[in-house]
């Protein structure tokens, strides 16, 4: 295997191809200096091959080596890590390519290959971007053909289709143990998320950003509308002025045990993103089907209780009804109704509005009609400087939802309402390929919850001020312009550049629900989906072990038989090259039996000689040893037709030179 | 006597051993499989399993690459010691929905006369070259026909092994002039038979010409000493006995000598006779009586000679 040949890598297309795709697919993990210095080796290898441009000595391979070892010990303190290995890896497949000669160096290539292919999965789990990693892991495949017969695509798509069987019983059985732990760097994962703390410009932050932070698929017929959306991840008591914290938290404990009589079941599957919160609708009944441990608070809230490096996928269940509320989180505590001392100018404003009403419901009403009427303007990039509630609230009069949130409940607490601010998302954009929804960090809300006759009641101050926010969801509302974010009503755009934006999130809701399944069946499948998939095997093994002989019956009855020849066809064939020569005007004598014609055919036109020879050979092994013929019919038509061609082209050129 | 027997090939089982190349792949997806435990990352669980079921695929299909051939027919002419001789090979795919692909051929552990087939529908036809080294009955050597297809990661080989045994006849070597006759006119040693015909061309003298027989002449003119050589005639015969090959040396050297005389004699359309030791023919040119001839020098032993 080791001869040397001289292996041009210019010539080798897909091994070149493959290598680049690979290349591209981890340039982000890699430092700038190894892709400078792989796109150099490979011009140096271009200018080697086409302008003879002498080559590195072989001899200096060791020291390039060594350096590149070197400069990644210096840069990482280490050779061991992630990001320390596949930086190597890139810049030994750019010395091999520089050296590439012989068939071992090809055989090496394609394994390195193969490795830096797989190890992009260790930075990253996306769908799209594993895409050219996978193109690349079949090129590197294609490489390895050395039959030039061979339709290699076809026969790399027979030999992929044949493996799936084999890939299907190993991702599926194989224990899923957890036998020792690395840890990931993911370097495409959010790494942005919710602190205990909202402070003016903490959800603004979030809401520039367009990672995905969860999907959402509801498993009950029912569903929310998008308004009717509101993910809680932390619930915030306490207040200082329009920052909020989250203080302490007691763990939960149920009020009523009696079954809900409408509940919502839904999965969510949350990115790895920098937040131990998990986010449920409103009224959680309990999270199920994930098997980490977890903490569930009296504020109707959820959390890890550490932080994860990869998706994590769980069901919920919601309700309407006050089933799912605690005993220790009751609205009637006085920490609901602390506030901070107020500035002169609010503590009038709620002088006023006290006197002026007398039951919660009316004061509620009283700040409703503030918000809705006194010009107040949805923007998320408002007048710095905001902390002073009394500038917010009657000069400025300009801030997105976390701004809002913290001044109403802190209003509705100095008119002595229970009141608290709850983070986490609202909407999302619903994806109906997939039938799920797409929640993004464009999504983050603060919201609130008032204390009513003993019961925690949402309340949105935001859609207050701009009903379209929470109407429209965030990815539709923040493409509008900012005059028409303020309107109360939206007509959708019906003309045709609507049209082609509609087309353009059908594609990328069709690529969404792609990734969606991937991560939903691939990336979440762990012990616990194993041991369902065990548990439902063995009710059935019988029914899954018959499908499978079946399958395997009509697979092997699907064989195509080789399409041998038999007398009628060779005779129609015979017919056939009798007209086509006859068409050409080559002179025969038609009187002769066939295999006497064609050695006639032979004799007159020696250019087509050793293709008559072989078509007798198969002419005798049809009729006189009785056996099937080696090639089909249309494999000879074709041969024939090839032979036409090129002594047509011949006659033209004589023809030309005479 | 022996006669070429009806041929008939024992085969062998397939074997299948990874190649350097295989075992390289195998370690690396080892070692992915760790990083993929460790990792408890199912994307690379995803990979890793990929290339070991197309790893395991590609087992399959390099087997059966080697499985689905058969040699349906061995055929060869005469076989000579210390000579290429050729074996026509008749190969055949068993498969019938498939072809067979990059076949390699070759004799015993020779690797370097190998035959390479790059695809085989139905059947075909080889030629293996074989050099035996030694006279008398033998086995063919075996022939292995292996494949590395599709990816070069497995090596599948299968034997295909003759039962019985063929007869190499001796190697020709030796004094290509035919030994001289009695009765000659020129009395030479090496002289010219009864019938021989028509001046030929001229060659080099050799020790064992006689001296009489050197055109003086011409020897001159070219500066080197000649003789003349002549058409065999049309009725020519030649009576050849072990004696006559007494110039030659050693025993085995004698045998290429008359294993030689007795192929010219054939290929010239000589009628000749044959005496070794008790062994002896009358005046024929007929193939069985080559045959016959050649067989008996193709086994002969010191013990049958006279000293």
């Amino acid at each position: 295997m080791s001869q040397a040949l001289e292996k041009k890598i210019l010539e080798q297309k897909f091994l070149l191809g493959s290598l680049l795709l690979a290349g591209l697919s981890v340039a982000t993990e890699i430092p700038a200096w190894i892709s400078f210095f792989s796109l150099t080796m490979l011009l140096w290898r271009y200018l080697f091959e086409t302008k003879q441009v002498p080559k590195i000595p072989v001899r200096l391979t060791p020291f390039l080596g060594g350096t590149i070892f070197l400069i990644v010990f210096l840069q990482y303190n280490s050779v061991f890590g992630q990001e320390e290995s596949i930086a190597i890896l890139q810049g030994l497949i750019a010395i091999l390519v520089l050296n590439y000669e012989t068939e071992r160096d090809h055989l090496l290539l394609v394994l390195l290959g193969f490795m830096t292919v797989v190890l992009k999965s260790v930075f990253t789990l996306d769908f799209i971007w594993l895409f050219p990693a996978a193109l690349a892991f079949f090129g590197f495949w294609l490489t390895l053909f050395t039959n030039n017969k061979i339709n290699k695509f076809k026969f790399l798509f027979k030999i992929f289709i044949r493996s799936i069987p084999a890939l299907a019983i190993l991702f599926i059985l194989f224990p899923r143990l957890v036998v020792f732990q690395t840890k990931h760097v993911f370097s495409h994962a959010a790494r942005s998320g919710f602190s205990d703390t909202l402070s003016p410009g903490s959800i603004s932050q979030l809401i520039l950003s367009d990672q995905m932070v969860f999907r959402a698929e509801f498993l009950s017929p029912d569903t929310l509308s998008q308004q009717d959306l509101y993910w809680r991840g932390a619930v915030l008591k306490k207040s200082d002025g329009l920052a909020w914290y989250r203080g302490s938290l007691q763990p939960f404990q149920p009020k009523n045990i009696e079954k809900p009589e409408i509940s919502l079941k839904y999965k969510i599957i949350l990115e790895p993103i920098d937040t131990l919160n998990l986010f449920v609708l409103d009224s959680p009944l309990k999270i199920y089907n994930y098997s980490q441990p977890l903490y569930r608070w009296s504020t109707m809230t959820f959390s890890l209780s550490e932080g994860r490096d990869e998706s994590v996928q769980y069901q919920a269940e919601s309700t309407f009804d006050d089933s799912a509320e605690d005993l220790t989180d009751s609205p009637l505590q006085l920490d609901y109704i602390q506030v901070p001392p107020l500035p002169p100018r609010t503590q009038r404003f709620i002088n006023q509005i006290a006197e002026k009403n007398n039951t919660p419901v009316l004061r509620l009403k009283a700040l409703e009609r503030f918000f809705r009427e006194t010009g107040f303007v949805y923007t998320l990039n408002p007048d710095r400087n905001h902390n002073n509630l009394d500038d917010f609230l009657f000069l400025k009069k300009n801030g997105f939802c976390e701004h809002y949130a913290a001044a109403f409940a802190t209003l509705a607490r100095a008119l002595g309402i229970p009141a608290r601010v709850v983070v986490g998302y609202q909407g999302g954009t619903y994806n109906s390929i997939g039938s799920f929804w797409r929640v993004t960090q464009k999504d983050a809300h603060a919201w609130d919850e008032v204390g009513l006759n003993g019961r925690w009641v949402r309340v949105d101050p935001t859609a207050y001020v701009s009903p379209l926010r929470v109407s429209l969801g965030a990815e539709e509302f923040f493409s509008l312009t900012p005059e028409d974010q303020q309107q109360a009503f939206f007509v959708r755009d019906h003309s045709s550049w609507a049209f082609f934006k509609s087309l353009w999130s059908d594609v990328e809701f069709f690529f969404e629900n792609l990734n969606y399944e991937w991560t939903n069946l691939l990336l979440n499948y762990d012990l616990q989906a194993q041991a369902e998939v065990f548990r439902r095997v063995r009710g059935s093994w019988f029914y899954i072990l018959f499908s499978l002989l079946f399958l395997s019956y009509v697979i092997r009855g699907m064989r195509k038989k080789r399409a041998a020849i038999g007398q009628h066809e060779f005779n129609s064939l015979m017919l056939w090259l009798r007209n086509e020569c006859a068409a050409l005007s080559v002179t025969t004598d038609a009187n002769l039996a066939p295999g006497e014609w064609l050695r006639q055919l032979g004799r007159t036109h020696p250019q087509g000689r050793e293709l008559i020879e072989d078509f007798l050979a198969d002419y005798d092994r049809l009729v006189y040893a009785e056996k099937d013929a080696n090639y089909s019919a249309r494999h000879w038509k074709q041969k024939w037709r090839e032979l036409f061609r090129q002594n047509k082209k011949h006659n033209f050129a004589a023809r030309q030179k005479s | 006597m022996l006669r070429k027997p009806k041929f008939k090939l024992a085969t062998g089982k397939t074997y299948i051993i990874p190649t350097g190349f295989g075992l390289s792949f195998g370690t690396l997806a080892f070692v992915l499989l760790a990083m993929a435990i460790g990792y408890g990352n199912n994307i690379l669980y995803f990979f890793v399993f990929l290339l070991i079921s197309m790893g395991l695929t590609t087992a399959v299909v390099t087997n059966k690459n080697i499985e689905k051939l058969s040699i349906n027919d061995l055929k060869f002419e005469k076989l000579f010691a210390e000579e290429k001789n050729s074996l026509s090979v008749f190969i055949e795919n068993k498969d019938k929905a498939e072809p067979l692909w990059d076949l390699i051929f070759y004799l015993a552990e020779k690797k370097e006369n190998t035959n390479l087939v790059g695809e085989l529908q139905a059947t075909n036809k080889l030629v293996l070259s074989w050099t035996p080294q030694k006279r008398g009955l033998q086995r063919l050597p075996r022939i292995t026909a292996e494949s590395r297809f599709p990816f070069k990661m497995l090596r599948a080989w299968k034997h295909f092994d003759r039962a019985d045994k063929v007869i190499i006849f001796a190697s020709r070597k030796g004094q290509e002039e035919l030994p001289p006759q009695p009765g000659d006119r020129s009395g030479d040693q090496q002289g010219r038979t009864e019938s021989e015909g028509l001046f030929r061309d001229y060659r080099e003298f050799q020790k064992n010409d006689a001296p009489s027989r050197i055109d003086w002449r011409r020897s001159l003119k070219h500066g080197k000493q000649l003789v003349k050589n002549y058409e065999q005639g049309g009725d020519q015969h030649i009576f050849l006995n072990w004696e006559m090959s007494s110039f030659a040396g050693s025993f085995e050297d004698r045998v290429s000598q008359m294993s030689l005389w007795v192929s010219i004699c054939h290929e010239r359309n000589i009628s000749f006779s044959l005496k070794i030791g008790s062994f002896e023919t009358e005046l024929s040119d007929t193939r069985q009586h080559y045959w016959a001839c050649m067989e008996k020098i193709a086994l002969l032993t010191e013990v049958e000679v006279p000293r």
